[in-house]
């Protein structure tokens, strides 16, 4: 799975660390989340489209 | 939203199980010191189980450590990806006694037809204890570096 997370997180200047505290979840967890290395809940991937102003399917991206 | 200008729900629980974890610590290491201090010696199979002990030891303080820095950091000491790790590691440490109960019960096996003492229950307790906390702690270490996207 991609994320757009990063570059969602950039148009805000948003740090991992001020994302982790707004959605309540540690940094490390928003850093796998960038990475792609952790499938979120759907309520953690909705907390965190709702924090950057989007929707889940534009800040994550399913393969096959 | 949550409010960043509180504190994340569970962040009190978290530091009262942060210290909690540093006192149980304490408590082992200090059995540790008495068991090893009232024995006249220690063999080669007690000094194992006492390293296995002080690397488990160590390893819960590396974690408590992680646990403290996130919440010093107003951010929550577990997550649900700590969670999903946890369980992770715990299924695999399920596998991993049944295996190692297996494998202690044909030791001792072999240990009695070479005509020798077999295992009794508490050492084939205790390693099976130790050897699937070691396989807890080493999955849950591997699973926190490569992540869990399944």
């Amino acid at each position: 799975m991609k994320t757009r997370i990063k570059e969602f997180r950039a148009k805000y200047d948003m740090t991992q660390e001020q994302l982790a505290q707004k959605v309540g979840v540690r940094r490390e967890t928003i850093v796998f989340l960038e990475a792609g290395r952790y499938n979120p809940s759907l309520k953690l991937a909705y907390d965190v489209a709702k924090v950057l102003k989007t929707r889940i399917e534009e800040l994550f991206i399913f393969e096959g | 939203m949550r409010n960043t200008k509180n504190k994340p729900r569970g962040v009190d629980r978290d530091r009262v199980g942060i210290v909690a974890g540093f006192v149980v610590i304490a408590l082992v290491l200090a059995t540790l010191v008495l068991y090893a201090t009232s024995m006249g010696g220690i063999n080669l199979m007690e000094s194992l189980g006492i390293l296995i002990i002080i690397v488990l030891v160590v390893s819960a303080a590396w974690v408590l450590v992680d646990r403290m820095r996130n919440a010093r950091a107003g951010l929550p000491a577990k997550d649900e990806m700590t969670v999903k790790l946890s369980h992770k590691a715990g299924y695999y440490a399920y596998l991993a006694s049944i295996y190692i109960a297996l494998a202690f019960m044909w030791y001792s096996n072999s240990l009695e037809e070479s005509g020798g003492v077999g295992l009794d229950g508490g050492q084939t307790g205790g390693g099976i204890i130790l050897l699937s906390a070691i396989v807890f702690m080493g999955s849950y270490f591997y699973l926190s570096h490569k992540g869990a996207a399944e």
